[in-house]
């Protein structure tokens, strides 16, 4: 589970985060329901020092997320040429199940494949696992990964990787540790400032990203360091321009080379709700007797929300709701009164009961509340 | 470089079927993410009823699915209504009685909305129609905004006049607000009235004062009122 990226990876210069990295915020296409995107990049290349004149990259994705699970393919292609080199550079493909559950505790497995053909052929297939916890604005992951890999010869692969990340306002920051076994062993540093403001600071909804790593040990290939900046600007609701500069190191996991790339990119999505560029931020909420705001957080990389209820319950709250399937679902502390849950909840008005400590089901005060048919009540939470 | 040339040459045949490897992979995903069929999902839908209502009440619930179905109805809230009744311990009986009444109300919503309206459309026009909002006036707010979504106007509706905004205000106020702002603007709004009229600020003033300028969406949406203020008027039962 490094955050190596095969070629066509690095070109879409969404790099990992937009591709299934689950850190807050930073998720540019998923969403509830089923979706999907479809892009092409393009620019000057350079693999170990061989500059292409053009490489050109086609890249798909599609998820589909339910209560308990969110599944994600991928796949992708690209093709460079020069009067030397010819022929596809990179063709992937990627296929994720992970938790979307409500759990503090999420997990996701990956199975990975590719073939990679230049001035050397190369092939490799990988599966990885990970766990993550999750808190307010903060998680934690602990991920392995086994594979294969052919570059001449055939070799094992392993890695164990440790990471975080953190969130102040619109800025993410990430950081991860890896500890690589691919013919030989080497360590990894690397580390990622993502920066997604509100909408109405530009004119159009923009997303940037700057990542680098270090790799020492007895490292293989081109760029034992590496450095890379990328932006996407969201032009309408379903369009986003990519732009990305920087280099990538070689993968010996992956057996792909070092590169050094510039691109610029068009990405479509369709299906679901519509691409978002955005970090949940947090809010100053005022003090109250009971409970005292409800709050969403934007959409989340694994397709859930964050729904925060501040309640001051001794130890325990739980709501349940049309998006939870009317079963009761806990909450998690996260704060001195702040409740917390991630749920799958569409565009929308929706119906909710929440209950404090084990007493009384009921509607939530600051909310609007209807007749629910059965002779109580439910809040309506409106959601977008 | 001239022997990566020939490679490259000699190459062009694996990476053909390679192309067409990539190509139907995504393809695949592409189907694969493709809706299922109304007869699917409702076979789904009734099968998560399974171990959370009787055998007699899913064979009720069933027949009023197949009336749903007939009439070109969305049947996920009248499984959501039959989950929510079965949660709160509600007898058969009355669980049968409020799923009939959704299917009622949703037809109501649909010969309002349009025979295009989307099961979430629907969903929010019921929510309205149950707040007090007259069928004609959905049936407008459609005339108005014939491209454009409804499930978050009509869902701000719903909410705006439950909280007690009246509703002919409530509908012209949302109509004018959503013909030039987006839904998260549009929800911005609906809560800003909201908190106006919990302050005890009139209607009149409440609705027509706050217009939001496009693009004051923040990544966080606070849902509710403010804490202190009560409601200005109890659930209509």
């Amino acid at each position: 589970m490094t955050v190596v990226a095969p070629v066509a990876y690095a070109q879409t210069g969404v790099t990992t985060a937009a591709r299934g990295e689950t850190h807050p915020g930073t998720q540019v296409l998923s969403s509830a329901g089923h979706g999907g995107a479809l892009g092409v990049t393009t620019g000057p290349l350079t693999i170990d020092g061989y500059s292409t004149a053009h490489a050109s990259t086609l890249f798909s994705d599609v998820w589909k997320t339910s209560e308990s699970f969110t599944a994600r393919a991928e796949a992708g292609l690209s093709r460079f040429e020069t009067g030397h080199l010819a022929g596809y550079g990179d063709i992937y493909t990627r296929v994720r199940l992970a938790s979307s559950s409500v759990a503090l505790l999420s997990w996701q497995t990956d199975a990975s494949g590719g073939v990679y053909r230049g001035h050397r052929s190369s092939e490799y297939l990988t599966g990885a696992f990970r766990l993550e916890n999750v808190g307010a604005g903060n998680r934690l992951w602990l991920a392995t990964g086994f594979g294969g890999a052919y570059d001449a010869s055939s070799y094992g692969t392993a890695n164990v990787t440790l990471g975080a990340a953190a969130q102040q306002k619109d800025v993410i920051a990430t950081g991860a540790v890896n500890l690589v076994h691919a013919r030989s062993t080497y360590d990894e540093v690397t580390g990622r400032l993502a920066w997604a403001p509100d909408e109405g600071v530009f004119p159009v909804r923009i997303h940037v990203e700057i990542s680098g790593g270090a790799r020492s040990g007895n490292t293989l290939g081109a760029h034992t360091r590496w450095a890379a900046i990328s932006g996407t600007a969201r032009l309408t609701g379903t369009s986003a321009l990519v732009l990305a500069h920087g280099t990538a190191p070689s993968d010996p996991e992956r057996a792909t080379p070092g590169l050094a790339y510039t691109s610029v990119g068009l990405r479509l999505t369709f299906g679901g709700a519509a691409a978002r560029v955005g970090a949940p931020t947090t809010s100053q909420i005022a003090p109250s007797e009971r409970v005292a705001d409800v709050m969403l957080s934007e959409v989340l990389v694994d397709g859930t929300r964050t729904l925060t209820i501040r309640a001051p319950a001794r130890a325990q709250v739980e709501i349940m709701a049309d998006f939870t399937s009317w079963s009761a679902v806990p909450m998690v502390r996260t704060g001195a009164d702040a409740w917390t849950v991630r749920v799958l909840v569409r565009s929308g008005i929706h119906r909710l009961n929440m209950r404090m400590d084990g007493g009384e089901w009921g509607p939530i005060p600051v909310l609007p509340t209807a007749a629910d048919g059965f002779g109580g009540s439910a809040s309506l939470l409106v959601v977008h | 470089m001239t022997t990566h040339s020939r490679r490259g040459v000699a190459r062009q045949g694996t990476g053909n079927r390679h192309l067409w490897l990539a190509l139907t992979v995504i393809l695949a995903g592409a189907l694969a993410a493709t809706p299922q069929g109304t007869d699917a999902q409702q076979t789904a839908s009734l099968t998560g009823l399974d171990r959370r209502v009787s055998h007699a009440l899913r064979e009720r619930i069933g027949l009023v699915a197949d009336s749903a179905v007939a009439a070109g109805l969305p049947v996920g809230p009248l499984i959501d209504k039959t989950l929510e009744g079965a949660s709160k311990h509600a007898d058969d009986q009355r669980i049968l009685v409020a799923v009939h009444a959704m299917l009622v109300d949703l037809r109501v919503a649909r010969r309002a909305l349009g025979a295009s309206a989307s099961e979430e459309e629907l969903t929010a026009g019921v929510a309205a129609l149950r707040a007090g909002v007259s069928p004609a006036a959905l049936t407008g707010l459609r005339r108005s905004l014939p491209r454009r979504m409804l499930t978050v106007p009509l869902s701000v509706l719903a909410a705006l006049v439950t909280d007690g905004a009246p509703t002919a205000l409530a509908t012209t106020a949302v109509i004018n607000n959503a013909s030039r702002a987006g839904d998260s603007d549009l929800l911005e709004f609906g809560r800003t009235v909201a908190h106006a009229l919990a302050g005890g600020v009139p209607a009149q003033t409440a609705l027509t004062t706050p217009s939001l300028p496009a693009g004051t969406e923040t990544g966080l949406q606070n849902t509710g009122r403010p804490p202190s203020q009560a409601p200005a008027k109890p659930p209509k039962p």
